[in-house]
């Protein structure tokens, strides 16, 4: 069980992707893959008031997501080699000697987390930048995000001071895998299924080395 | 996509060798025609394939060995310990049947064993599917369409291979067969679109797929099965009694199994290419 998690704040989010680049920077990523994404998520629809006139509704926001260290990680249960395990302090992480690279763990995610990387052969993914957790310092995603829309610490403290809110459209349901991931959603969100809102930045934000 | 087909084509071919072919000879106490021995020498042949592109997808055959750590949970772990199972059991019954072809009675047990082995691999093979992430393939469409996959290709295989031998009953039989599979195959489609259409977004968007970029694809494999169920029918009524030794079952017979091959291959294609994980991400 996951002792840390993320929490998002997608209210506040400007989609700068700052926290995208300081992951790549940070884990010294290779061109096409991303540990976190920030998906654009929006969708809009004309109606017609009474009076004749058109109107539009419009929802758009932003989504930052990277591996959520879940509870029931169904990666961890997909991997043949059991190179995906979970550390004693709930953390997921990927052996590299062990991953052969057959890209299960990546059809398992309902997240998109585990990515490919083609040069080395294997899986890599977020690890909560252990390293620096392990100095005391915050993941490089949260202390690099100038909108204050990311924040890091043990999961109690999490749900004591935002709830336990994990789902948000178009995000799989929370009880797939029970994320480590606690979203304070968009006020458009609620509305984005019925205005047929997708992600709009698909081909920005895949994994080009799959 | 091909290990999937040839895995499935070698199991095909065992369980209907064994169904059709090897028991009636058992039960009559006949010797086994040299041509049946070769059947399974295909089979073997596809089973050894797909053990080739299955290393291939692992980057390297000593990772095999590493993806055996863990049975206790994960599917395709299992998956591979059934393939070397099933590969090797084949590799045995078929290397007993050249070295002691009278003596088939004594193994049969065997080849019973080997068939059964690969039909739970199937099983276990469609259970990889079977993801939450992934609500196209996590359907039981999913382990019906990997059985119907199998049987397809050992019915319309055996009965080429059984031209002048084997009985007039098992010839029957399978090109029943071969038309009763595709009828299946047809009249599963509304039923699964039907299911992708209401079941979930990702599901929806599954179809949307298949239906605006994968139609000329999807028409080709609906013809192919409706045309392996008319060669089916022209076998079925070529099977007379006095004409087992003829020739007549040769074109429907070799016109079935090509029209199979290239239906079931359009569909794995389908199903690969259709699928959109939950949520999109």
């Amino acid at each position: 069980m996951s002792t840390f998690g993320f929490y998002f704040d997608s209210n506040s989010c400007s989609g700068c992707k700052t926290c995208q680049i300081a992951c790549k920077d940070k884990n010294d990523l290779a061109g096409g893959i991303r540990f976190r994404r920030v998906y654009e998520v929006s969708g809009a629809q004309w109606t017609k008031t009474d009076e004749g006139a058109w109107e539009h509704d419009i929802v758009a926001y932003n989504l930052s997501i990277a591996c959520n260290h879940c509870e029931d990680p169904s990666c961890v249960k997909a991997c043949p080699t059991e190179a995906m395990f979970i550390q004693p302090d709930g953390i997921i992480e990927i052996d590299p000697k062990k991953c052969i690279g057959c890209k299960y763990c990546e059809w398992a995610c309902p997240y998109g987390a585990p990515q490919y990387n083609r040069q080395k052969g294997i899986m890599q993914k977020c690890n909560f930048c252990r390293d620096y957790i392990l100095e005391g310092k915050m993941p490089v995603c949260v202390s690099a995000c100038p909108m204050r829309a990311l924040e890091f610490g043990p999961i109690s403290q999490l749900i004591e001071k935002y709830g336990d809110n994990r789902s948000v459209y178009p995000l799989p349901d929370q009880a797939l895998t029970k994320p480590s991931l606690f979203i304070k959603p968009h006020p458009g969100a609620s509305r984005a299924h019925e205005l047929g809102a997708s992600i709009i930045n698909r081909e920005e934000v895949k994994n080009e080395q799959q | 996509m091909v290990f999937t087909l040839t895995i499935q084509f070698s199991i095909g071919v065992a369980v209907f060798y064994n169904l059709f072919l090897l028991f009636p000879i058992v039960l009559g106490k006949k010797r086994l025609p040299l041509r049946f021995q070769l059947i399974l020498l295909c089979a073997l042949i596809s089973a050894v394939m797909a053990v080739f592109f299955s290393l291939l997808h692992l980057g390297n055959p000593s990772n095999a060995i590493k993806t055996l750590s863990n049975l206790h949970e994960s599917w395709l772990s299992r998956e591979i310990l059934l393939v070397i199972i099933y590969s090797t059991l084949l590799l045995l019954v078929t290397g007993l049947q050249f070295r002691f072809p009278s003596s088939i009675r004594s193994y049969k047990w065997l080849i019973d064993l080997t068939a059964v082995t690969g039909l739970v691999l199937i099983y276990v093979m469609s259970k990889i599917y079977l993801l939450p992430a992934m609500p196209a393939w996590n359907s039981v469409f999913t382990p019906i369409s990997f059985y119907l996959t199998a049987f397809l290709f050992g019915t319309s295989f055996l009965l080429l291979f059984q031209l002048n031998e084997g009985s007039w009953a098992s010839q029957k039989g399978l090109a029943v067969l071969i038309i009763a599979i595709p009828a299946i195959l047809v009249g599963m489609l509304p039923v699964h679109m039907s299911w992708l259409g209401e079941n979930s977004e990702a599901t929806k968007q599954s179809l949307a797929l298949l239906l605006n970029e994968y139609l000329p694809a999807f028409y080709l494999r609906l013809g192919f099965e409706i045309l392996t169920m008319v060669f089916g029918f022209w076998a079925f009524f070529s099977i007379k009694s006095d004409t087992m030794k003829s020739r007549n079952l040769f074109i429907p017979a070799l016109l079935a199994l090509i029209t199979s091959v290239g239906a079931l291959i359009i569909d794995r294609f389908l199903f690969y290419q259709h699928i959109i994980p939950v949520g999109n991400l």
